[in-house]
């Protein structure tokens, strides 16, 4: 598609935005009817998607294909309004596609923008920026943090995004544009994790922040499962570890670390399945191996780790009852 | 249009790593085991015994903190190792001054050790906790 037929759609298409985003916000989406489309007529919609203005593509695909929220998708990508441009984009392609009193679902969106995506590249081959890729020592590190799997269902999607949103801090770290967007990387990057068959060492890499305001004894734990005691306090500077244990030689182990230069952790991992999901703000991890589990977070300017023979509910619950 | 490029280049490599998939794009799991040499045996750790080693490292001026916590899965394991310091000099880890371990179920230990500036220095841990031995090294710091 030529530049100059892309800049007439982009004006054409924000002047029509407008006005519609008063219907969209005085209309029920409860009423709205949703219509299947057959294999043909998504091909058909493939192509028109091709030729929405770039930013709108970049909304279709980031919610069809890489599972991002409206939100997620106007922080990566620093537009706006994401939500309403994306159910205008779907009233419009609905009606590009002459359904006139009900909108394309969204399996056949997804089913479209995953047809459009690769004719999406097909134009980009040349781009220089992919030609040779200097990555920096520091972004290969991060890399390592993929070889996770994730607790969602739709693993390649999910994947799919992250690498999105790392290339995109990379590249745009590059250009000076997104340099300074540390939200985003804090909350994806701020572990490596070395995996090996039988032990996993996770780094902590949150020496960044402002540590030196940290005062580990305001951090109050306030819930420690029925029948655990504590016997040992482990006070070493930055770390402090408090050890409990059951009449039945359970235990539990709650340790708080601030991450003053990059903290290595060895654990066990082996046949465990490590999970990440977003706890407090911040990437965390939840495995479990032999009959222990283990969960590491970060949290104001401190590292988590907690283990113990639990299960992940009575873990998370204590990590919830972390407070200062 | 720059920013267009920039985009479109995000979503092309993303599909690109997701087309060739988790496991190929990502292998990068080491599948060797840290092994330690001890008393002429290469020992490779089970870690069956153990829940977490915890090295690490700080240095204020020439003044170096070595730090070690080591976790047993049984609260009543026998837990016997050493800590290394070791320096960085002449394209490899040498080392420095060690102090012993010993504990049961867990331990800890801190250290102070008066170093030289601009120089590497690491932990290093061979601990044994009910006959299993593993090692542990902590990320460098440099006074």
């Amino acid at each position: 598609m030529s530049r100059t037929i892309d800049i007439i759609m982009k004006d054409v298409c924000e002047l029509s935005f407008q006005d519609e985003l008063h219907k969209i916000s005085e209309s029920d989406t409860n009423d709205i009817v949703y219509e299947t489309l057959s294999k043909e007529h998504i091909s058909i919609l493939a192509k028109k998607i091709g030729l929405l203005p770039f930013e709108y593509r970049s909304i279709l695909f980031f919610r069809y294909c890489f599972r991002s929220t409206p939100y997620e998708t106007d922080k990566i990508l620093k537009t706006e309004n994401s939500k309403s441009k994306l159910y205008y984009i779907q009233k419009m392609l609905s009606n590009l596609m002459g359904i006139q009193n009900s909108l394309i679902d969204n399996n056949s969106m997804g089913e479209a923008c995953k047809l459009s995506l690769p004719d999406e590249m097909k134009d980009y081959d040349n781009i220089e920026a992919l030609k040779k890729p200097v990555y920096t020592k520091s972004f290969r590190k991060k890399l390592k943090e993929f070889n996770i799997s994730q607790s969602n269902n739709n693993i390649y999607l999910s994947i799919a995004k992250k690498a999105a949103i790392f290339i995109l801090i990379f590249i745009m770290s590059l250009s000076t544009v997104l340099v300074f967007n540390t939200e985003a990387r804090t909350k994806l990057f701020n572990w490596i994790i070395e995996k090996f068959p039988k032990y996993s060492i996770f780094t902590s890499q949150n020496a960044n922040e402002d540590t030196e305001q940290v005062d580990l004894s305001s951090f109050k734990i306030k819930y420690i499962p029925a029948g655990f005691e504590l016997y040992n306090i482990h006070e070493m500077g930055n770390i402090v570890i408090y050890n409990y244990i059951s009449k039945n030689n359970y235990i539990l182990t709650v340790k708080l670390l601030i991450p003053l230069g990059e903290i290595k952790s060895y654990y066990d991992t082996e046949n465990a399945v490590i999970e990440e999901f977003i706890f407090k703000e911040s990437q965390a991890y939840i495995w479990q191996t032999d009959g222990i589990t283990y969960l590491l977070w970060h949290w104001s300017g401190v590292d988590f780790h907690i283990t113990g023979n639990l299960n992940k509910d009575e873990i998370i619950k204590i990590a919830e009852n972390i407070s200062k | 249009m720059k920013l267009k490029k920039i985009g479109a280049a995000v979503l092309a490599t993303a599909v690109m790593l997701g087309s060739i998939g988790i496991g190929d794009v990502y292998a990068i799991e080491q599948q060797k085991n840290i092994s330690v040499y001890t008393n002429n045996h290469i020992i490779t750790p089970f870690w069956s015994e153990i829940i977490n080693i915890l090295p690490s490292i700080s240095a204020s001026g020439n003044a170096i903190n070595p730090k070690v916590y080591i976790e047993a899965k049984s609260p009543s394991a026998s837990i016997i190792g050493t800590m290394y310091l070791e320096k960085y000099s002449s394209g490899r880890w040498v080392n420095v001054t060690s102090w012993s371990l010993k504990g049961t179920g867990s331990l800890s230990s801190s250290k102070s050790y008066s170093g030289t500036l601009n120089t590497k220095y690491r932990t290093r841990v061979v601990v044994t906790i009910n006959g299993e031995t593993a090692e542990a090294v902590s990320a460098p710091c440099e006074t």
